[in-house]
């Protein structure tokens, strides 16, 4: 190994150790403050009889979901964010549901939610469209 | 600075800054985004947590309606405070002052720091909940994570490095050290010394064939020793035989230096003894062929008894034919001698040859033998001793004719062998072939030897002094000619004698290559 392959060596590791703490988050902490609470009170007001009312059109029947958990990752795709809370069924049953959120001047509203499809979150994962907020 | 470069250049400095480098290319990069990712995890935790805190909040004073009660709203507004990042709250209509704070005294002051959250508690009216926190848990997370992230980056770069450190100078640095010192110890000494090390990993590898190497150098140089050794002595040896030769060869040469002398000295004394005895003999024996010949012819009165008279005759041949042989023993002893000289003049060939053939042609007549001769060009002169080359074909013709049997013939060619500019070619050729009965291939040396005879068969008139041939090569020879015998048993003898082309001439001009005769002297 020559001096010069030293040097771009170190140039390298240099370079990746600025480029990291580059890569900020998207979100203040108040932002993701702000729209978690969102969220939450989109849930709350959905609830009936403290839980969430979900049409199984594949089984035909209504399921009542109980809300357990909020999770604290807060995923983007594009403009709008992606969010997760875990509920749980009758049954004792996880059911995951996902909220498609968007801001709308100061606040943020949730303008899809995904009740037990997680695969449409794998896929557009998958297929790059959705990515972690840093 | 040389010191510093001598430093740089060491193969540990050269390990422990490649070592460091990826060490360090890797571990950074991957302690940086483990910080990063748990520092963006308690971020969103903390978000997660205040968020729904806040909400949950949100959500009950609506239920209670709680706007118009303070006190009622500030203990629902209690498990906010109750969070170690809380910092105040209000609540509010939009556009207007708050109605309800915590900490009551004070509310959210204008200049505090911290996170704002809002959010709307009632759509009509506008009820608004306002939260403020702080960040200071992530704060101090994050630089206790960062400080155990270097930390452990330091850590753990000491050890790679310690451990580099170790492991190349058990590893590497020992080995090699010995390795060095048995080569410098072999190049100061000059006696090759093998490195005290034993391991089967590269380094030992490594020792082990410079080990090799040693031990198959050694013993090289004891086997070049051993052949010097061998070389010295064989020389010793050879230096030893090559005096015995010397001697043997001194010896020797003084042996044949005597034998030379010897052989010398009984050569010239046969000469002389020779020389004398037919000086001695030829004397009384010309008496004896005179008086015999007296006797013969009647010169003093006819002898009565015919008797007498063929016992005269016999006499007189006899005297004439020991006459000749003394003459032959003579000259033989002369050339030998090397007392013999050549009287050189121009004599024609066919003279010559007319000449011989008339001498011989009264003993060929006597046998019925026709006598053939080649066409001879009158003008060809030869520049020889004509006496003794005519004394030569004399005794080839007359060989010829002795043996050849009673009415055949013998044929003689006169021939130019031309040279082709090399004067060693060509010259004259005498060719005289009789029909007699040959000899075979081992009988011809013993023809051209003198004093040998190939006679046990022949007759009286074939005698001879067994001098003739090997005298005639001698004559010949003394002219730089050379004289052959070609025979072959049943058919005849063919004797040539060949003149060199310096010996020939033509009286009247150069003809082809033939050149015209230099006197000799």
């Amino acid at each position: 190994m020559t001096k010069l392959h030293i040097f771009f060596f170190g140039l390298v590791l240099l370079a990746s150790t600025i480029v990291i703490p580059a890569q900020a988050s998207a979100l203040t902490l108040a932002e993701k403050a702000s729209i978690q609470a969102s969220m939450q009170r989109h849930v709350d007001g959905q609830l009936v009889d403290g839980a969430l009312l979900y049409l199984n059109q594949k089984a035909g029947e209504v399921q009542r979901l109980h809300p357990v958990t909020a999770h604290p990752m807060i995923l983007t795709m594009g403009d709008h964010y992606v969010l997760c809370f875990d509920f749980r069924n009758d049954s004792g049953k996880n059911v995951p549901v996902d909220y498609y959120m968007a801001r709308r001047d100061s606040e943020y509203v949730v303008f899809h939610t995904a009740v037990a499809d997680r695969t449409l979150l794998k896929r557009l994962m998958s297929d790059g469209k959705i990515a972690r907020l840093r | 600075m040389n010191t510093k470069l001598a430093l740089l250049k060491r193969l540990k400095v050269k390990l422990l800054a490649i070592v460091g480098l990826a060490f360090l290319a890797l571990i950074v990069p991957g302690i940086w985004m483990l910080l990063h990712t748990t520092s963006l995890a308690d971020e969103e935790m903390l978000a997660t947590r205040i968020g729904n805190l806040t909400a949950r909040t949100a959500l009950a004073l609506d239920r209670h309606q709680a706007y118009d009660h303070p006190f009622l709203a500030r203990d629902l507004m209690s498990p906010l405070a109750a969070d170690r990042a809380f910092l105040c709250a209000e609540v509010f209509k939009v556009g207007h002052q708050p109605v309800v704070a915590i900490p009551s005294s004070q509310g959210c002051p204008p200049g505090l720091d911290g996170n704002e959250i809002e959010i709307p508690i009632s759509v009509e009216p506008k009820w608004h909940l306002r939260v403020l926190f702080t960040d200071a848990e992530l704060r101090a997370a994050r630089n206790f994570e960062y400080t155990l992230g270097l930390s452990a980056i330091a850590v753990a770069f000491l050890a790679a490095m310690i451990a580099v450190v170790a492991g190349f100078a058990f590893l590497v640095e020992r080995p090699l050290t010995r390795l060095l010192t048995a080569i410098r110890n072999s190049s100061e000494s000059g006696e090759l010394q093998t490195a005290n090390w034993r391991g089967s990993d590269e380094m030992g590898q490594v020792v082990h064939a410079y080990n090799a190497m040693v031990e198959r150098e050694r013993q090289r140089e004891h086997t070049l020793v051993n052949t010097n050794e061998e070389l010295r002595r064989s020389e010793a040896d050879l230096s030893d035989l090559n005096r015995q030769l010397e001697d043997r060869v001194t010896d020797r040469t003084r042996e044949l230096e005597l034998a030379k002398k010897s052989a010398e000295f009984a050569n010239f004394s046969k000469t002389r003894f020779l020389r004398a005895m037919s000086h001695e003999l030829r004397t009384p024996l010309n008496a004896i062929i005179g008086f015999s010949d007296i006797m013969v012819q009647g010169t003093l009165g006819r002898l009565e008894n015919d008797r007498y008279r063929e016992f005269s005759a016999d006499i007189r041949d006899s005297g004439r034919h020991l006459l000749k042989i003394i003459n032959e023993l003579l000259d033989i002893a002369r050339i030998e001698a090397g007392q013999d000289t050549l009287e050189e003049e121009i004599v024609s060939v066919n003279v010559l040859m007319t000449e011989c053939m008339r001498l011989v042609s009264p003993l060929a007549k006597e046998r019925t033998i026709a006598l053939h001769t080649s066409e001879i060009d009158p003008e060809l002169v030869l520049d020889v001793d004509a006496t003794k080359v005519k004394q030569v074909l004399l005794n080839l013709l007359g060989n010829a004719v002795k043996y050849t049997p009673n009415g055949s013939s013998v044929h003689v060619a006169v021939s130019l062998r031309p040279r082709h500019g090399d004067p060693r070619r060509g010259g004259i050729e005498f060719h005289i072939r009789d029909t007699g009965k040959g000899m075979s291939p081992d009988q011809i040396p013993q023809a051209m030897a003198a004093f040998e005879r190939l006679d046990n068969e022949m007759t009286a008139s074939q005698s001879g002094t067994g001098l003739g041939l090997p005298l005639a090569q001698m004559m010949i020879e003394l002219h730089g000619g050379s004289l052959t015998l070609e025979s072959e048993v049943g058919v005849g003898t063919t004797v040539s004698v060949w003149l060199p082309a310096t010996r020939v001439g033509y009286m009247r001009s150069i003809i082809n290559d033939i050149p015209p005769v230099q006197k000799a002297g």
